[in-house]
């Protein structure tokens, strides 16, 4: 497949003469193929959206190489009318209507007209387009953005966070305009919290953290590097079942009253183990990961209790580290 | 050429320049409505005594020179201190005019110097406020960065807003000045004088308009440079105004205390006042000795010079900076 976002040791310190420097990328990496919709998340503070606006041409890197749309990063404004992008919230002069606000950016890009109210119908903002952008909630905001970002037709459309603010059925909408973008052949790089949306809708991901990616690839390849293959199993004498699992070989740990039984050649093993010594199963359950558990354990953002989850202090450049977990899913696949 | 059309357009949409235009022709419609409510068309009886005043004034003129010029036959060195302007200092009689007399008629070629140079100061306030807040607002909220994912040539940008508004403040400043200039003559012609207004008059009248005009526009475009280094449009006029306290009225108040003269040259209204209403005169000495002079060449280099040094300043910063 062709790339058509390719990013490689993308670096960016942010100096200030007031505060500590703060470094936002420290030797990111990112491949985007054309057609995908590819996921881009990590936790508050990661990088993010400092790699979009790098991308962009909005920030200046300090290392690092970036091609979009097959052109150096450096030459954007060749294919800026190739991309439609929002970055972080949508920023917009709040006394123009949404309809005006893009009539001025159709004006700017030389656009007809007619593109206008077809983007507006997109969003589902067409009724509402001749109010000030200032009576907009945030979800309509939102929405105002996602149809300024597709006010060019893009090939390539970047997309930082479009559901913040949007109520269940805006995540919806949402969620099938990037799947009919995706069908049209449009590629799509979706930044966001929102995990279960990435996991429905992406076809493969990018996690970040703390300026450096830890994982990467087809969201079906992420989430099966992280299947431990454990079972949650439930008896009425844990203490017992454990015993027997263990003498079986199975790894068990016993939490919340349930066992967690790893090892095991699948789920017909424990039941057939235990049902042979009279325990009868109350809750047999494969724990097949989700984009959420990967994400926290790469991120190291698990809640533990009674010590809530703090935004990660920015930190200097670090070393090229083996500490770093660099899930590399793809090199993987493809060795 | 499209980007310019959007931020013509961007800029003529704005409520905020709208509500600065009303108030702008507010401003103008109070001052053309008090004059207008003062003024009177002179009948013969207004002629007479305004006749009769500037007889009396060119004898007083007459009368003064020749004093003097007794005094300084008669003792030089005591005349030089008594008449320290020369003979020729309170004016020729010939100039003496009866409309310069008439008291309650607005005569259009006596006030309407006055009127344009205060045009060109509240053309250049309103220029200033209104660019501040034009790229101002951009820089803050962000929209900046919306144009530029559209457009990422960050000087061609700038470059389009900047040639925007002041292609608007020129547009508008000349309509404006020709509305003003306009109805103060009407006035004058059917509820006062227009006096002599000749080809000399009217060429004068011009050049003066053409430098307000001008300075409104530099206005803008200082305005427009400092909002983009500072990126908020109050910081620009907190910059204007915190000049304007603490250098033109603080120092200048400092200077005086002192009695540290010549202050004029170090401060940029003396340069903005020569520009527009010619040469400006200050002393050396506080007896008013050693007159030195800021001409309307040198005023109009020091605007141009500020204008060019911010906007170079502004582009540079843009051109490079991060935008977060």
């Amino acid at each position: 497949m062709t790339a058509v976002i390719e990013i490689s040791g993308l670096c960016k310190t942010f100096h200030s003469l007031w505060r500590e420097e703060k470094t936002a990328l420290d030797g990111f990496d990112m491949v985007v193929e054309k057609g995908q919709v590819h996921g881009f998340l990590g936790p508050n503070g990661s990088g993010k959206t400092t790699t979009l606006r790098t991308l962009l041409g909005l920030l200046r890197p300090d290392e690092g190489v970036m091609r979009i749309l097959d052109t150096p990063s450096a030459d954007f404004g060749d294919v800026a009318h190739r991309v439609g992008a929002i970055v972080e919230s949508p920023a917009f002069f709040t006394p123009f209507s949404g309809r005006k606000t893009l009539q001025l950016l159709a004006t700017a890009g030389g656009l007809p007209k007619g593109r206008v109210d077809e983007a507006l119908t997109a969003v589902g903002l067409r009724d509402r387009a001749n109010e000030p952008v200032k009576v907009y909630s945030l979800g309509m905001r939102q929405r105002l953005a996602v149809a300024s970002a597709l006010l060019k037709r893009p090939e390539l459309l970047i997309l930082d966070e479009p559901a913040n603010g949007l109520d269940p059925s805006g995540i919806h909408a949402m969620r099938t305009l990037m799947s009919d973008l995706a069908a049209q052949g449009v590629t799509v790089l979706l930044s966001s919290h929102l995990l279960s949306e990435i996991e429905q809708v992406c076809d493969s991901v990018t996690i970040i953290d703390r300026g450096r990616r830890v994982a990467h690839g087809p969201v079906s390849v992420v989430l099966a590097g992280h299947d431990t293959g454990e079972h949650l199993v439930r008896v009425a004498d844990t203490e017992q079942a454990a015993r027997l699992l263990r003498a079986a070989g199975a790894t068990v740990r016993i939490a919340d009253g349930a066992l967690f039984v790893g090892g095991v050649s699948g789920p017909a093993a424990i039941s057939e183990t235990l049902g042979q010594a009279g325990l009868w199963l109350t809750e047999l359950t494969p724990l097949t990961p989700d984009l959420e558990s990967v994400f926290l354990d790469l991120t190291g953002t698990r809640p533990v209790p009674d010590a809530p989850p703090q935004v990660a202090v920015p930190t200097r450049r670090r070393p090229p580290a083996d500490n770093v977990i660099d899930l590399d899913v793809r090199s993987e696949e493809q060795a | 050429m499209n980007l310019v059309r959007a931020e013509v357009s961007r800029l003529l949409s704005r409520r905020f320049t709208h509500i600065m235009v009303i108030g702008l022709l507010a401003v103008f419609g109070i001052t053309a409505a008090t004059t207008l409510a003062s003024s009177t068309r002179p009948g013969s009886d207004a002629w007479v005594a305004a006749e009769q005043t500037a007889a009396e004034r060119r004898t007083s003129l007459i009368q003064f020179k020749a004093n003097c010029e007794a005094a300084f036959r008669q003792d030089k060195e005591a005349a030089e201190a008594a008449f320290a302007g020369g003979c020729d200092a309170a004016g020729d009689p010939a100039d003496v005019r009866p409309e310069h007399f008439l008291e309650d008629a607005f005569v259009f070629e006596q006030e309407i110097r006055g009127l344009t140079i205060f045009l060109a100061v509240y053309l250049s306030f309103f220029a200033f406020v209104i660019a501040a807040s034009f790229i101002g607002a951009e820089m803050s909220s962000g929209g900046i960065t919306n144009l530029l994912l559209w457009r990422p040539q960050r000087s061609s940008l700038l470059g389009a807003k900047l040639a925007a508004l002041t292609g608007c403040v020129v547009l508008f400043s000349t309509l404006f000045t020709v509305l003003y200039v306009g109805a103060f003559y009407l006035i004058a012609y059917t509820s006062g004088w227009t006096g002599d207004t000749g080809a000399a008059f009217w060429g004068e009248l011009l050049a003066l308009s053409w430098r307000g005009i001008a300075l409104s526009t530099a206005a803008a475009a200082c305005a427009f440079a400092l909002a983009t280094l500072a990126r908020h449009t109050a910081a620009a006029l907190g910059i204007a105004v915190g000049y304007f306290l603490v250098w033109e009225a603080g120092a200048r108040i400092v200077f005086e205390i002192g009695g540290m003269l010549p202050y004029d040259p170090y401060f940029l209204s003396s340069y903005l006042s020569a520009f527009v209403g010619g040469d400006l005169k200050y002393w050396s000495g506080l007896d008013g000795s050693g007159d030195l002079v800021i001409t309307r060449l040198s005023g109009g280099m020091v605007v141009a010079g500020l204008t060019a040094a911010l906007l170079a300043a502004a582009f540079a910063n843009f051109r490079r900076r991060d935008l977060t």
